[in-house]
């Protein structure tokens, strides 16, 4: 990996945040340049807690945040930090009774976009990128699920950050408008720094340079996606039939059953993706969590 | 950066809405809509101001007032009859709003083109307005008279309006219609 | 429907103006109904006169129009009054700035009025009721319970603090006027009905304290039972009838009390002033 030229975007050391009992974000250390990270990890793996930190809205119990080059711990560095930032947190509301141009404006005044004419001008250009513009006017509570994702992701390209934090901006999106916010993305990324946490290891493939792997508040893997297939080398077995003792097994859609971790009998190896690397880090809780359902 | 320009949900197929469902879809804040609306109905608009209006930046600013009208007042749009008809009725008006607001009070043939006389009436009878003797009556009309009907009766404007859109005082246009009603009628005998 | 059409170049006479009036005439009511002609019309109007690039300009003009954005009459209301536009902006997500809030607010001080009547002495309801009004407009006026853009608004660079406070006055300048009016209007009333002012003020005041460490609608849950709580406690003989002169807090000690509380709770804004640029995680973890 190569490091940023001049100022990293995010630099985190030994970041702890405690909830209670409960340490969501145990001792972390990143460091993160331009280009697109994805941070991958089941729920509560704390992702949605180091993203907050990230996006300067939490502070952090013990540890260091620098981002843009700044420290975190004061209020007016966390300004000149917010100035270059751009936010899309989980589950984003909106005053419903706004068009999406209205809120888009809202957001902006909040960016301190003073200036009526350059603001306007602002939101225009944000809402054609996601391209709603077709339908700016409209209430928000008119729009589809995937639009309103879309009105969110606007906000954040507000005055064209260099530090795009998201929290799930897949969500909710169908298969074919991820393929199209993974093509926005690209194009919004060029020179900034792009963190985002989703559950889909393709988002993943196909998206980010980088990939951190979080479970139980704690970083279990950072590197590239190739890099993070390339831990279940050796591991991935296709066989005919499910093997009784395996841990992680499933059916795919050539009806062969693809195993990961100890071979099954009569079992070939097969070609590692991320999604076979990632399942072997969290596996188990994986597996727990589809159970409860 | 064209991103899901294809799939905004936007139900404009210029082929299959039709300018019922187009204003119905302006009214819910949808552009692309009024887009097409503009392209279907801008042109004819244009043309038929033309006939009312020899300035064309006036009448060009006419267009922009009807459609940004259309745009405010979708929501009223009843339903009801041709939007062709509900737009027609809205541009008249745009124009004598914008006539007024100039306040230009020149004479009459400045606003009200002068129309040579190319195709004869009986070329009417090709498209089957078969009212061979009301058109050559029409046509026989001096130009002022000729004004005052096609806006009271052809444009349904009242004599008030007519009178801004002609730039003269509503009396005349009173007596230029009754001077019309005579001229018709000696005509049509 | 149309069997006949009109010919191509009675279109092309009509757009250059060389057809006669009777003839215009006809093809205009033909146009009405026949959106086939209109479109006809329309390529042939392209092709006789090179007005293409003249449609590109009309439309970018209605299009600049269009996309001038309409305002809220909230917000018109305030730019009427001289409040910048981006603030007015802000303040348009204000629920006391919303007409159900009004509403709600003019009930109130009318059913205290009426109280008043009826009760010839009944001036205790408004005193009691009045404070409670800017406290519950300063609790549903921000905080990530009630404000659905709250994480995105953290995150942005203004400040916390201002947009918190600007809310605040937008929440006492609708309904302080109110509560003044019903004060006048109450019988017996007068400056003695004027007794909830200072007791508003510390209560606003603590309800912002304590929303340094907990969402606004619960610190003014909390703010809102502990004046119903003092108000009884404080009550000498417990009869409502001599209710102003009766209980503590209306006398001067209690309103001297209430200006000090007042100014303890500003002054604690202050010093926690940047809890309001971090977010609130209530309940902990999600």
């Amino acid at each position: 990996m190569s490091e940023a030229t001049t100022i990293t975007g995010v630099r985190l050391n030994g970041v702890t945040k405690r909830y209670g009992r409960t340490v969501a974000v145990d001792d972390v250390s990143l460091s993160i340049g331009t280009g697109v990270a994805g941070l991958l990890g089941p729920n509560g793996a704390g992702k949605t807690t180091l993203l907050r930190m990230m996006a300067t809205v939490l502070a952090p119990e013990s540890g260091e945040i620098e981002l843009l080059g700044r420290s975190t711990s004061t209020a007016a560095s966390r300004e000149t930090i917010r100035r270059r930032l751009g936010y899309v947190p989980q589950e984003p509301g909106f005053h419903r009774q706004f068009s999406a141009f209205d809120f888009v404006d809202y957001v902006a005044v909040l960016k301190l976009i003073t200036d009526r004419r350059e603001r306007h001008d602002e939101v225009r250009r944000v809402l054609d990128v996601v391209g709603l513009t077709s339908v700016m006017h409209k209430r928000i509570r008119q729009l589809s699920g995937g639009m309103r994702r879309r009105v969110a992701i606007a906000q954040a390209l507000l005055g064209s950050p260099s530090l795009l934090i998201l929290d799930e901006p897949t969500a909710g999106l169908d298969p074919e408008q991820r393929l199209r916010f993974r093509e926005l993305l690209s194009t919004a990324a060029n020179g900034a720094t792009v963190v985002l946490s989703t559950h889909q290891t393709d988002d993943v493939a196909a998206l980010c340079q980088r990939v951190i792997v979080m479970h139980s508040g704690v970083v279990r893997f950072d590197g590239t996606p190739a890099g993070l297939a390339n831990l279940a080398t050796g591991r991935v077995w296709l066989a005919d039939e499910r093997d009784p003792s395996a841990q992680l097994a499933w059916m795919t859609g050539d009806g062969l059953v693809r195993h990961v971790g100890e071979p099954p009998p009569n079992a070939r190896l097969d070609e590692p993706r991320v999604e076979d690397g990632y399942l072997l880090l969290v596996g188990a809780s994986v597996l727990q969590e589809s159970s409860w359902k | 950066m064209p991103w899901l320009r294809d799939c905004v949900g936007v139900s404009v197929d210029p082929s299959t809405t039709s300018d019922a469902q187009l204003v119905a879809a302006i009214a819910d804040g949808d552009r692309a809509a009024l887009r097409e609306l503009y392209v279907r109905h801008q042109p004819w608009l244009t043309a038929r101001l033309r006939h009312r209006c020899s300035d064309l930046d006036i009448v060009s600013e006419a267009v922009q007032d009807t459609f940004v009208a259309v745009w405010r007042d979708s929501g009223r749009w009843t339903g009801a009859g041709e939007p062709a008809a509900w737009i027609w009725g809205i541009a008249i008006r745009r124009l004598i709003g914008v006539l007024r607001h100039r306040s230009r009070w020149s004479p009459v043939s400045n606003h009200v083109s002068e129309t040579t006389t190319l195709t004869t009436a009986e070329d009417l009878v090709l498209f089957g307005v078969a009212h061979g003797d009301l058109a050559g009556a029409i046509d026989s009309l001096p130009v002022e008279l000729r004004a005052v009907v096609q806006a009271t009766v052809l444009d349904g404007l009242t004599t008030r309006e007519a009178a801004h859109l002609l730039g003269i005082p509503s009396g005349t246009v009173k007596t230029r219609m009754m001077r019309a009603r005579i001229q018709l009628r000696g005509a049509l005998a | 429907m149309n069997l006949t059409h009109i010919e191509e170049g009675m279109l092309i006479g009509y757009c250059q103006l060389s057809v006669t009036a009777a003839a215009a005439a006809a093809i205009e009511a033909h146009l009405m109904v026949c959106a086939q002609c209109r479109a006809e019309l329309a390529t042939t109007a392209i092709a006789t006169d090179d007005r293409g690039a003249t449609q590109q300009t009309m439309w970018d003009g209605i299009l600049e129009r269009v996309d001038r954005p309409t305002r809220s009459v909230t917000e018109r209301v305030l730019g009427l009054i001289g409040v910048r536009d981006d603030i007015a902006k802000l303040l348009a997500t204000t629920p006391a700035l919303r007409l159900a809030w009004l509403a709600a607010v003019v009930l109130v001080a009318t059913f205290a009025v009426l109280a008043g009547r009826i009760d010839s002495d009944g001036t205790w309801f408004l005193l009691v009721v009045a404070p409670l009004l800017p406290v519950a407009g300063v609790a549903t006026a921000f905080g990530p319970m009630l404000d659905p853009t709250y994480e995105i608004g953290v995150a942005a660079p203004m400040s916390g603090l201002r947009l918190t406070l600007l809310r605040t006055l937008a929440v006492i300048a609708t309904t302080a006027p109110l509560l003044t009016v019903a004060s006048f209007l109450a019988p017996g009333g007068r400056l003695d009905a004027l007794g909830w002012v200072l007791p508003s003020f510390a209560l606003v005041a603590i309800t912002l304290a304590l929303s340094t460490v907990t969402p606004p609608n619960r610190a003014g849950v909390i703010v809102g039972s502990g004046w119903l709580v003092a108000v009884l406690v404080l009550m000498d003989s417990g009869r409502a009838l001599d209710f102003v002169s009766n209980s503590l807090i209306f006398q001067s000690a209690g309103q001297t009390g209430a200006a000090a509380i007042g100014a303890i709770g500003l002054a604690i804004v202050a010093i926690r002033r940047t809890s309001f640029d971090l977010i609130l995680v209530p309940g902990g973890q999600r």
